[in-house]
């Protein structure tokens, strides 16, 4: 067994922390970018069309502090993809966390719900690199993923019980929003096949398993806070999308980036012990291709990792 | 003598008091807040009416809204909105969205937030085509629960427009 040391990640963040950190920073990263081109297109409106609202303050409803709030944001994550001192990643991450507050309170985008998945994921960052300072990996990883679990059981949480409505059991909200119009592959084929009342009756079941999943996923993450309860959240959440809307996943990545956090850990685990030389040089001496990239975020080789300064270690 | 030194003898590192974790308390904490207000959704008819209130952002201060923002609210509410062109005053009243003379342009179903209509970009081109005057009539409901806000939205000089609420009534058991 490789003795790991409280305080390990101090200074740096050792490989393993490192490479989790880093893989939910470029989903984070991801899901922001994802709405890049809607929001370049939005821009313009905002400066020409202002809406003066006296209920936002006057600087949270300037598309000045939009732009600068996403801009800080997209850097934050970026600079986080770096590999550096632990307390420049920290300092990263809080004004990334501070940035999408602003976004999450500003006018022109309180209602995307890309932001507020997104700020979920920056406060959890924000929590795992103040504890880097004291706990070992094996501490982090594991306080990280149950904390990640309670995250995504509260955001499932928040969207089933908005919809224990009979509006959304009888699935008229869903039809009225999706299938009725919706230009998406999923409806589109829908209304091709089936005439209107048979689309309402899908409408009502779609709606009843989508209630259904929520809330037992909520359920299923906090009883069973092991990697199966988090692939099924990374399902749903994946599946929500491709049978929505494909701007979904701006909100979903996060989440999904959160789950991911118990499959590393159970990777880690299995992998120290298995091989605990690979897993202190990143365990990167025993995973290939997709699968390495899915562990640890990145694709590199054992030997450069071996041969780092022993202060990264 | 031997006793007193024995006494002050430290013991092995490991058997120090173990320091409080207060970054993870603190984490808990705040998901105990929210895991605990939004379930207490469906019971709580206060708790239903402040968050139909951040739905139509009439919450008491920009403060409590700020607040209720840490809730996830993803597809919540049925939540419906009228457009119209008329500057009428707002009666809405009952489970009438809007009074029968008022010519409703565009009506349809929100996922949430129903004032985004405006107050997000992507509507603004298509709906702000060069009248002075709009109202815009939002209704969300939620377990016999329900909130109808009225707003104006008034041109304001230099392409700008003002969006004033005019009403907002809760209403239901």
């Amino acid at each position: 067994m490789v003795p790991f040391r409280a305080g390990e990640n101090a200074r740096y963040l050792s490989p393993v922390a490192s490479n989790l950190f880093r893989l939910l920073s470029g989903l984070t990263l991801l899901a922001i970018l994802w709405k890049a081109p809607g929001y370049l297109s939005l821009f313009p409106v905002y400066r020409e069309t202002p809406l003066v609202d006296e209920f936002f303050p006057y600087w949270l409803s300037h598309p000045r502090t939009l732009a600068l709030a996403y801009l800080g944001t997209v850097l934050s994550l970026a600079v986080n993809m770096i590999r550096m001192p632990r307390r420049f990643l920290l300092s990263s991450s809080a004004v990334g966390f501070a940035a999408l507050l602003i976004l999450c309170l500003h006018q022109g985008a309180y209602n995307d719900v890309t932001f507020y998945t997104a700020a979920w994921n920056l406060l959890w960052s924000i929590w795992f690199l103040c504890r880097s300072r004291i706990d070992s990996t094996a501490t982090l990883l594991a306080k990280g993923s149950w904390l990640a679990h309670g995250v995504l059981a509260i955001i499932l949480l928040g969207g089933a019980v908005g919809k224990w409505t009979s509006a959304y059991w009888s699935g008229q909200v869903l039809y009225e929003i999706y299938f009725a119009e919706r230009d998406f592959w999923f409806f589109n084929l829908l209304r091709g096949w089936c005439d209107d009342s048979t689309l309402r009756q899908l409408a009502c079941w779609y709606s009843r398993i989508v209630i259904g999943m929520e809330s037992g996923m909520c359920v299923a993450l906090l009883a069973f806070p092991g990697r199966w309860s988090a692939w099924g959240a990374v399902i749903l959440f994946a599946s929500i999308a491709l049978f929505s809307n494909w701007m979904l996943f701006s909100v979903v990545l996060s989440p999904i980036a959160l789950a991911l956090v118990s499959v590393y850990r159970h990777r880690y685990l299995t992998d120290l012990a298995e091989d605990p030389a690979s897993v202190e040089n990143g365990g990167c001496s025993r995973a290939r291709g997709f699968l390495q990239i899915l562990r640890y975020g990145r694709w590199f080789g054992s030997e450069r990792r071996a041969v780092l300064p022993p202060r990264l270690h | 003598m031997r006793a007193t030194a024995f006494e002050k003898t430290p013991g092995p590192p490991s058997a120090g008091k173990r320091p409080i974790d207060f970054a993870t308390a603190g984490f808990v904490l705040v998901l105990l807040t929210i895991g605990g207000w939004t379930a207490a959704m469906p019971i709580s008819r206060s708790v239903q009416d402040k968050a139909l209130e951040r739905f139509h952002l009439a919450s008491r201060s920009f403060t409590e809204w700020a607040m209720l923002q840490s809730v996830p609210a993803m597809y919540n509410f049925a939540n419906h909105y009228c457009w119209s062109s008329r500057p009428h005053g707002c009666e809405t009243s009952g489970s009438a969205m809007v009074p029968r003379a008022w010519r409703v342009e565009e009506t349809a179903a929100v996922n949430h937030f129903p004032v985004r209509l405006v107050t997000f970009a992507d509507n603004r081109v298509r709906l702000l085509r060069g009248a002075e005057e709009y109202r815009l009539v939002v209704r969300s409901e939620y377990r016999g629960r329900s909130m109808t806000s009225c707003f104006e939205v008034r041109a304001g000089g230099e392409g700008s427009y003002v969006l004033r609420r005019q009403l907002s009534t809760l209403e239901g058991d």
